[in-house]
């Protein structure tokens, strides 16, 4: 699997590749010194949304912050979606602007305690500019569901990569108990690395600019030896643009059955579609039209694959990697895995079963994985019914 | 008069749930066992407790053997 950088519209990474304290000084000048309300109002002018797969606003998540010395900052890089490569790519390439945005995060909220979750992978780059820089650096297994913001949190409180239970948002202060082994959990404040790297542009640009230039990151699949790509794009950018940028012709998205954008709680692309907007657009306007663009994933299907069974074992993968933790979820996505590759068969009754376990789960567990995965199996039946689906179900043996 | 203000909410920890089902006898109007035997209620983790069912919710918390339910 390669990987390729491409810096034709670059913002991000307009230091360029494995920019240094040097290279990032020269392109974006030193440190900004933005006063905090200043900040907060450009944040909420620019619309920033989330870049960890929610999209949610960047603004509403810091402004709801309690602030203070117990208050955790974390700069998220833990990639658990394993088609995503951008947050890697930041770490390798640009992680001084990652940086200046977890510490711009953190003086917003008087933390002073900022916390890089990284992979593995990533440690050895940036562990010695993390601790020149005063950041805490604290490491991500490879799961999926390690990327889960309160999964990010349970790892600097106990280590444990795994979605914990809260009565409050992550971002405020849970309340003790008068039972002395629960302690106070301080408020912890999660964000995506490149929020945090687009956040570091927003201090020193402004929202205005923001909304002209502002860019997002995908990590387009070639589907060939060519591997994966990761692009920087202007925001507003279609799943064609994404895919006419990263090389495929005309003629190959026209052969695509479908395009999977988003990553695995995504949304299925095909004909029309293909010309809308993914991902909140700048100045909020028009968004409703948007295709959530969840962490930037652009998965093309071959000519010949079934979206079906393609379906089948991102949802075979999304049940096995379930945290282990609450008994609906850990009984409920094979369940519901499995109904999907019957429906998958063409066995009459699967489908519906399939809406009934994705009832059954959703809302009830510690995160929204249940929740995310159903509706990937709901989407992905809605939009490949029986009639428009491209191409005929395997054949299935009968016992005589 | 109890307002909505003043009605608690009983807070499922999926975390420490077993499905061993008492809950879904004593608080049997907001919770039926689903079939693996976890607390089932369409409001999910979150269930919104009148003030007529206050006592017997109280009375699923503290009897839950795996201290999974908390009344807030």
């Amino acid at each position: 699997m390669t990987l390729r950088l491409d810096l034709s519209t670059p913002q991000v990474f307009a230091a360029g590749y494995h920019a240094d304290l040097a290279a990032h000084r020269a392109t974006f000048g030193d440190f900004p010194q933005v006063p905090a309300d200043t900040l907060l109002a450009q944040v909420q002018a620019s619309c920033l949304d989330g870049r960890g797969g929610a999209g949610f606003s960047t603004y509403t998540k810091l402004a709801g912050t309690e602030t203070g010395r117990k208050t955790t900052v974390i700069a998220n890089a833990a990639e658990g979606e394993y088609l995503s490569f951008k947050d890697r790519m930041l770490l390798e390439h640009a992680p001084h602007l990652v940086l200046d945005g977890l510490l711009l995060a953190s003086a917003l909220v008087g933390s002073s305690r900022p916390v890089l979750y990284a992979r593995q992978e990533s440690m050895a780059g940036v562990a010695a500019l993390a601790r020149a820089r005063g950041v805490e650096l604290i490491q991500a297994p490879g799961t999926y569901i390690s990327g889960e913001a309160s999964a990010a949190a349970r790892t600097y409180l106990q280590g444990i990569s795994k979605p914990m239970d809260r009565t409050t948002r992550l971002n405020r202060a849970e309340p003790g108990t008068k039972n002395v082994f629960r302690a106070e959990r301080g408020p912890i404040l999660v964000h995506n690395v490149e929020t945090l790297a687009q956040l570091a542009l927003i201090a020193r640009y402004g929202s205005d600019w923001f909304a002209r230039k502002g860019t997002r990151l995908f990590t387009v699949h070639t589907r060939t030896g060519a591997g994966a790509l990761v692009l920087e794009l202007p925001h507003g950018s279609s799943t064609r643009e994404i895919l006419l940028k990263a090389g495929f012709t005309g003629f190959e998205i026209a052969a695509a059955p479908a395009v999977l954008t988003g990553g695995f709680s995504g949304t299925w692309v095909k004909g029309e579609t293909l010309n809308t907007p993914l991902g909140a657009l700048p100045g909020g306007e028009g968004s409703e039209q948007a295709i959530a663009a969840g962490t930037g994933i652009i998965y093309p299907l071959l000519q010949k694959e079934d979206p079906l069974t393609v379906a089948a074992s991102f949802l075979n993968y999304l049940a096995a990697e379930n945290a282990g933790q609450c008994g609906p979820c850990v009984n409920g996505l094979p369940a519901l895995a499995d109904a999907f590759t019957a429906a998958t068969l063409g066995i009459p009754g699967a489908a519906a079963e399939v809406a009934r376990l994705g009832r059954g789960v959703s809302g009830r567990g510690m995160c929204k994985h249940p929740d995310a995965t159903a509706r990937f199996a709901l989407h992905t039946l809605e939009t490949f019914t029986p009639a428009n689906r491209p191409s005929r179900p395997p054949r299935v043996l009968q016992n005589s | 008069m109890k307002t909505a203000l003043q009605e608690k909410t009983l807070h499922i920890n999926w975390g420490k749930c077993a499905g061993r089902g008492l809950c879904t006898e004593l608080l049997e109007e907001k919770l039926s066992a689903d079939e693996w035997g976890y607390p089932y209620s369409p409001e999910g983790t979150n269930v919104r407790i009148p003030a007529e069912l206050e006592k017997a919710a109280r009375q699923a918390a503290s009897d839950c053997p795996l201290r999974a339910l908390k009344l807030i």
